[in-house]
């Protein structure tokens, strides 16, 4: 009987004992935290966390991808809960504080505590860049255990991704395009360039064959206005994964950057964390970003004359500030003509043919170049040209860069068009009738706008110079031509004419 | 016959007036009318806002340009965070190529006079803008600078200027779960009281687990509990404010005056709040959103999170006082200045005067949910300030708030601030008073001041 009792009770305790075993093993898991920096440099590189991802004054090691930072057994949470981990990759000297200053590598990421899985290591992946994580950009990519993913990264040096971009992809991917011309818009931005431009990525996942084994999952990346638009050949899963065996959850790499357009050839695909560093030297590489204008706000950017005597300069990657570069022995005089030395407008005389280089005159004057003296490194730069070296929207200029280590040059994008000022409900011969003898009614000054090609909308900047062409009286009879006049950043500036005819009423 | 004849050449001479006299249709009463005495030239700034979609700057600048003083100027909107803008302007500025009016939080202030990139208001100006801004602000935006030795304090050549106008004020408050606490508590000993039986009661979800078991402690914050910004609130009433009386002194960070406050944090605070875990074990931001604990301390800035949470009824309520003495806790605030070598100072200060009137504020109110730096006389003014429910709130508990030290030395109080009530929280063998000196000389170190 007693033996009875003994085994009852001891049943009952394993009864009641086992669920709670097993729940707790599976309340926790694992997460770590895959960050790449472009130079893959992770030297004195820590971590600023909260939420339950605690800071850690030095990463917990190296991965392929980059420097990894692991949290173990972090709660897992309901699957409808909102809350986030926060991250921030940061250097910290010597284990110390932060160095918000000049070690900040990543904005604040914040990774949803639900990506944690009972009884899982889950791995996230996060490139260096200066933006917080955002709804339409999380900056965190989550590998799926169960089935095989590709992280596939997509950097335009234009700095300008086009609107539909997106991939054509087949074979097995979780999610497909509908159709050819119809892009899977995958990419957000996942980081930035240390000279703010954006880097595009996605995490794609594929379901494993019935076997297990990897699907011939493909795809490539294009804007959807046919093979024109195509900016690579294909790319595999396979290829992005490796040579080897491969279980579910295995993530695969593929670096990709934008050489034009139409292009298959694939010499820009770049698989693997091994080919990382020459995917970075082909994307990253020096160079003076062309002129563009954001699609949203209608800014200018990239390297541009802003005015006849002014130059602004955009770098695709910065460059050491000698000005503040704690090793140089130049005084900060001496800096800050170094940096002055780098840049050179010439007018090109001679565009160059099949046979011939092309042809420059002398360089012009520079006054200065303002840049921001107390940043360790640079990559804006705004050159004033002196008093009679004022840019002539009639030529054509090329501005040239040499600091000793890189060398570009960019044909400087000038202002060459005026504003153009328009009368919409004025016919042709912009004359408008006005009562003889009346007060004048201001509604009946005519509707006009006024557009330019770089500054957009100047309707607001139009005016009427004082003068003889600003009057009009209706005490007398008569033709009286009233000019407006508007000029744009540059000082082009634009005239039009409009005539108030003075008449009587008929008898 | 001689009548008659008379009689007729009077009516001739009559009609011969009436009708020499113009009609009524041929009145000349035009005028002559100068075009360009209405359609003038306008002078164009530029301003670096952090408004990422611009609706709400479009917003103010519409009704800027309705007012008679904005009607001749044309204002450029373009999106900036703060720290950008800062780095830009050192770059543009000169050339015309920045911003005329740019924006910062507090803490940028001194740093972007050091840069040389901010303007002092002049005494006039600062005159009319002090008459309507929150005196927090004011303190706030006004610095003693020397610009010949580029010190901030008392020098010989040191002039007291306002930089800013200020825009929006925040502090941390007490915000409460209506539904689990009707009446918020006033006082810390009362809440820690509360908060001992409260962790250990079972908590609601049916798992058996404690409310501190499961990590629902009474009291939480949604930083964490080393953060100085957060505790500034029981440091203050427990004896211990950084920089001095004024807040400006870099060589009183005053460290050693925290050590009541630390002993407090390690005795009382942290048993109600974390149990034996660190500083930053609790996630209580989504446990308060969740409906799971009662209190947290928190900002304006997560009213929207908070307000958007489904079922949660919250209420914001003043800091409780700790034995019996009121916190203080920091205010904070968003600022706008003129860049310095701004060739239109004269349309950037009209603009930005605008932006402290009761216009802009209420739209500021309406689309970026911020509270005016106005007087707090002036706030019934802003139309939705009254019948909101949480501004009001917080501008109660600005009354007892302390402005945020400005002076650059601020930046490295921070660090060692957090490492040292680290030490305490986190490991109950540290001695708080060698925590204290570590801090101090940390501090000290970073900020170039040497040994004491």
């Amino acid at each position: 009987m007693k033996k009875i009792i003994l085994s009852l009770l001891f049943m009952a305790t394993v009864l009641v004992a086992l669920p709670h075993l097993y729940a707790a093993e599976e309340e926790t898991g694992n997460l770590v935290i895959h960050f790449k920096a472009w130079d893959e440099n992770y030297a004195e590189l820590g971590s600023w966390g909260w939420s339950g991802t605690e800071p850690k004054t030095v990463h917990d090691g190296l991965s392929d991808f980059g420097a990894t930072y692991v949290y173990n057994d972090l709660p897992v949470v309901a699957i409808n809960s909102t809350d986030t981990y926060g991250f921030i990759a940061v250097r910290r000297p010597a284990g110390g504080d932060p160095d918000w200053s000049n070690g900040k590598l990543t904005g604040d990421i914040l990774i949803p505590k639900t990506v944690v899985k009972a009884g899982e290591t889950v791995n996230v992946y996060v490139l260096q860049g200066n933006g917080n994580s955002t709804a339409s950009d999380p900056r965190y990519f989550v590998a799926d255990n169960d089935k095989y993913n590709m992280f596939l990264v997509y950097y335009d040096p234009s700095g300008s991704y086009e609107e539909n971009l997106g991939i054509h992809n087949w074979n097995g991917w979780t999610s497909e395009a509908t159709g050819w011309n119809e892009p899977l818009k995958v990419f957000s931005t996942a980081g930035n360039t240390t000279s703010g431009l954006a880097v595009k990525a996605a995490m794609l996942k594929a379901n494993p064959l019935e076997d297990g084994d990897v699907p011939p999952a493909g795809l490539l990346i294009y804007f959807g206005q046919s093979d024109g638009s195509k900016k690579t050949g294909d790319v595999t899963l396979s290829g992005a994964l490796g040579a080897g065996e491969h279980e579910p959850g295995a993530v695969g790499f593929a670096f990709v950057y934008s050489a034009g357009n139409g292009l298959t050839s694939n010499t820009n695909l770049f698989y693997g964390n091994a080919n990382f560093a020459t995917f970075a030297e082909n994307a990253f590489s020096f160079r003076l970003l062309p002129y563009s204008v954001d699609a949203t706000s209608g800014a200018a950017d990239g390297t541009y004359a802003v005015r006849a005597n002014q130059v602004i300069v955009k770098t695709g990657t910065q460059v050491t500030n000698p000005v503040a570069d704690e090793d140089s022995e130049l005084t900060e005089a001496e800096a800050i003509a170094a940096v002055k030395g780098w840049f050179s407008v010439r007018e090109r005389t001679a565009a160059a043919a099949e046979t011939t280089e092309a042809v420059y005159g002398s360089p012009l004057a520079i006054e200065r170049v303002d840049f921001a003296l107390s940043n360790t490194s640079i990559g804006d730069f705004v050159i004033v040209l002196a008093d009679g070296s004022e840019l002539d929207i009639t030529k054509h200029y090329v501005l040239f860069f040499d600091n000793g280590l890189d060398q570009a040059e960019i044909e400087l994008n000038l202002d060459r068009n005026a504003p153009e000022i328009t009368f919409p409900l004025l016919g042709q011969d912009r004359i408008i009738e006005v009562a003889w003898g009346q007060p004048f009614n201001l509604a009946d000054f005519p509707l006009y706008s006024a557009v330019d090609d770089r500054d957009g909308d100047l309707t607001r900047a139009v005016f009427v110079p004082s003068g003889s062409n600003s009057k009009l009286d209706t005490r007398t009879e008569g033709d009286y031509v009233i000019m407006l006049q508007v000029s744009d950043a540059w000082g082009n500036v634009t005239q039009e004419t409009f005539t108030f005819r003075v008449v009587k009423p008929a008898a | 016959m001689k009548k008659i004849f008379s009689s007729l050449l009077i009516v001739m001479f009559v009609l011969f007036i009436v009708a020499c006299t113009p009609g009524a249709s041929e009145t000349n009463t035009g005028a002559e009318i100068d075009f360009s005495e209405i359609y003038t030239e306008k002078e164009t700034i530029t301003v670096w806002i952090d408004d990422q979609n611009g609706e709400y700057m479009q917003a103010v600048i519409t009704a800027f340009n309705e007012t008679a003083a904005g009607r001749n100027i044309i204002v450029q909107h373009q999106h900036m965070g703060t720290v950008d803008a800062r780095e830009r302007l050192k770059t543009f500025g000169l050339t015309g190529n920045g911003a005329d009016i740019f924006q910062f939080p507090h803490d940028h202030l001194a740093a972007a006079i050091l840069e040389d990139l901010v303007y002092a208001l002049p005494s006039s100006v600062a005159s009319r803008v002090a008459e309507r801004a929150h005196p927090l602000g004011m303190d706030i935006a006004t610095l003693l600078y020397d610009e010949t030795t580029g010190r901030f304090g008392p020098g010989a050549n040191a002039q007291e200027n306002v930089y800013a106008v200020p825009m929006s004020l925040e502090a941390v408050g007490l915000y409460y779960n209506k539904a689990l606490v009707p009446t918020p508590a006033s006082t810390m000993e009362e809440l820690l009281l509360q908060a001992a039986t409260w962790n250990q009661a079972l908590a609601s979800d049916g798992s058996g687990q404690t409310n501190a078991q499961k990590g629902w402690y009474y009291l939480g914050t949604s930083s964490h509990w080393a953060d100085s910004y957060f505790m500034q609130t029981f440091y203050s009433a427990l004896g211990f404010q950084p920089f001095g009386e004024n807040l400006d002194d870099p060589s009183a960070v005053g460290f050693a005056d925290a050590v009541a406050a630390l002993t407090w944090f390690r005795d009382h605070l942290k048993p109600a709040t974390t149990g034996n875990n660190n500083h930053n074990s609790v996630g209580a931001g989504a446990n308060f959103v969740a409906g799971h604990i009662p209190y947290i301390i928190a900002g304006p800035w997560n009213i929207e999170e908070y307000a958007d949470a489904e079922g949660l009824d919250f209420g914001i309520a003043p800091l409780p006082s700790v034995n019996g003495v009121s916190g203080a806790p920091f205010a904070g605030a968003q600022m706008a200045a003129i860049y310095k070598y701004s060739d239109n100072k004269e349309a950037a200060t009209t603009f930005l005067e605008f932006l402290i009137s009761d216009k802009a504020m209420e739209l500021q109110l309406q689309m970026k949910y911020k509270l005016p730096a106005l007087k707090p006389d002036l706030l019934p003014n802003i139309a939705g300030f009254s019948t909101d429910p949480y501004l009001p709130a917080i501008s109660l508990q600005l009354q007892s708030a302390i402005p945020m030290p400005t002076i650059p030395a601020v930046q490295y109080y921070w660090g060692p601030g957090e490492s040292m009530i680290i030490s305490v929280w986190n490991n109950p063998a540290t001695v708080i008073v060698n925590a204290v000196v570590a801090a101090e000389q940390a501090y000290r170190a970073q900020a170039g001041l040497g040994g004491q």
